[in-house]
């Protein structure tokens, strides 16, 4: 990816899409007449389809940011990070970090974080499907077992942090719109088809965030200011997990 | 022996472009078109709805697999985790024909999202059909490659797109989807005649034909320029010259509607399949 070291006829082509002051030599209209403005085709073709892409993806970030500083954005970061794998379901996983940096943005941290719940639901919609663990399967381990036990995180279960308000933002522009009690993170998960975006408190998140990390229920309880049990009732709802270790020693 | 309910084999009737937005529309009456298309990139996620999706479309209808992202014309070798991924989808969903175009569109591990052109020597050529023999390894199964849209010439040419064509089929065995908005975009952008590069087509190789609308515009010196936008309906000259060719190939086609940017409903599109599917039925009476 480095056009201007690289001299090969595609690496010539490459750059040209890129910079407008740039011409392809040797390309003409057909009829003789020397035609480098219709490489212009190509520039527009990759910049407005790679725009489009991030738009779909980043659908409520462009609400929130308007159609006109939404695209341009997004042309600026598309033109510097180029899709590394025609999979574009995969782009834009650094674009809600490249809208932090934006110093447009600066008064309006929520944003990006909105960004990032959005990147984290298209995780989620493509991630391989699994049956979520039922609380049942849970409920049927001996209680002294509780500590020791693991959790296998459902491969659709994402949790983005929002400490400025980007999960309030996300959900106030839904539809329906939503107002929840508490934005601190977003937990993203889809037990079957359906994609859910659940609240979560701060420390219900750090708790979260350690069992989806494979930490022992007893080690993540320790979470300071966590009240375990509807924490964990939450996850269990929501789909986060797939499994579950009962850990070692148990029966 | 497929794992699905319908046959995997393309009929020669009409199909459409897949989009997941039409899925309940096609399980409602899937006999209205003959088959769908999937770009294979679009269907390489782990799981989730695009893959309930399909696999429902799948068990009603046959599939034609096109991929967009094998990026036949790089300079480098193709990508092997792709092409494994392009494999897996065709091993998933049993595809009656499997195809990709006459371009590419990744270079140092860049994807540029659009198919980019190349000039036709017997260096490209021989690179080209290196990466179709890769593909057509990987899958097990002739692959079709598409003629593209053009909107300029290369002067380091040294054979015309029909020779060169021409060349790729002989030299690896491969079949050919035939875009007739292509052909006449291209003739459109570069001056030359439709119906001449027609006439020269192998038609003997072409098992699938594209219809697509395009977007008119014109270059710096004011000369009419046709993008290949597959966002509106199937322009009249394109009919025309499809009916043409259809009649002389005295064989029906399968044929796609492509319609990738504003998407209309599923009635439009299978609409256009009918209009298709009466082309069709012509020329079949007149080989009986």
């Amino acid at each position: 990816m480095r056009p201007e070291g690289d001299r090969s006829p595609h690496g010539a082509f490459v750059a040209a899409l890129g910079d407008p002051d740039r011409a392809v030599r040797g390309i003409t209209d057909g009829r003789g007449r020397p035609a480098p403005d219709r490489m212009a085709v190509y520039r527009n073709n990759v910049a407005v389809s790679l725009q489009e892409v991030l738009g779909e993806t980043f659908e409520t970030t462009r609400v929130l940011m308007g159609g006109t500083f939404f695209d341009a954005a997004a042309g600026a970061f598309a033109k510097d990070n180029r899709p590394t794998s025609p999979l574009l379901f995969a782009y834009g996983e650094d674009f809600p970090a490249f809208l932090a940096a934006l110093p447009g943005l600066k008064a309006y941290p929520f944003v990006p974080e909105v960004a990032a719940i959005e990147f984290a639901r298209l995780g989620a919609y493509h991630a391989a499907d699994a049956a979520p663990l039922s609380a049942d399967s849970l409920a049927a381990l001996p209680q002294a077992a509780l500590p020791a036990c693991r959790f296998t995180a459902h491969p659709a279960a994402r949790l983005v942090k929002t400490p400025a308000g980007g999960l309030g933002a996300y959900l106030a522009n839904q539809d329906p719109p939503e107002t929840p009690a508490t934005t601190d993170a977003a937990l993203i998960t889809r037990p079957d088809m359906t994609l859910m975006t659940a609240a979560l408190p701060a420390p219900a998140a750090a708790f979260a965030s350690a069992l989806l990390a494979g930490a022992p229920l007893g080690e993540a309880a320790a979470t300071p200011g966590v009240e375990v049990g509807p924490a964990l009732g939450t996850l269990l709802m929501a789909g986060a997990f797939s499994g579950l270790d009962p850990g070692p020693g148990s029966a | 022996m497929t794992r699905f309910s319908c046959d995997s084999a393309i009929p020669a009737r009409a199909g459409v472009g897949y989009k997941l937005d039409h899925t309940d529309a096609i399980l409602a009456d899937p006999s209205r078109i003959g088959f769908v298309e999937i770009h294979a990139e679009n269907f390489m996620g782990d799981g989730g709805p695009p893959h309930k999706m399909l696999t429902a479309v799948r068990e009603a209808l046959p599939v034609s697999l096109h991929g967009v992202g094998l990026s036949i014309g790089a300079e480098g070798p193709l990508d092997k985790a792709h092409l494994a991924r392009f494999a897996a989808v065709a091993a998933r969903y049993e595809p009656g024909l499997i195809s990709e175009h006459l371009a590419w569109s990744t270079h140092e591990g860049a994807f540029y999202n659009d198919l980019l052109p190349l000039p036709y020597t017997e260096a490209t050529l021989a690179r080209v059909c290196e990466h179709i023999d890769a593909v057509q390894t990987a899958v097990r199964q002739k692959m079709l490659l598409e003629n593209p849209s053009s909107y300029f010439a290369f002067e380091e040419a040294t054979m015309d797109e029909i020779s060169f064509i021409r060349a790729i089929v002989e030299r690896t065995g491969c079949g050919l989807i035939l875009d007739v908005n292509n052909v006449f975009v291209s003739a459109t952008n570069l001056g030359h005649s439709p119906e001449t590069y027609l006439e020269d087509f192998p038609l003997h190789a072409v098992e699938e034909v594209h219809l697509a609308g395009h977007a008119p515009d014109e270059d710096a010196a004011g000369a009419p320029l046709l993008i290949d936008a597959h966002d509106r309906a199937v322009a009249p000259p394109v009919w025309s010259l499809y009916a043409d060719v259809m009649a002389r190939a005295g064989r029906p086609i399968p044929t796609l509607i492509e319609w990738d940017n504003d998407v209309p409903t599923f009635d439009v599109l299978a609409e256009e399949a009918a209009r298709a599917d009466r082309i069709l039925a012509a020329p079949t009476r007149n080989a009986a």
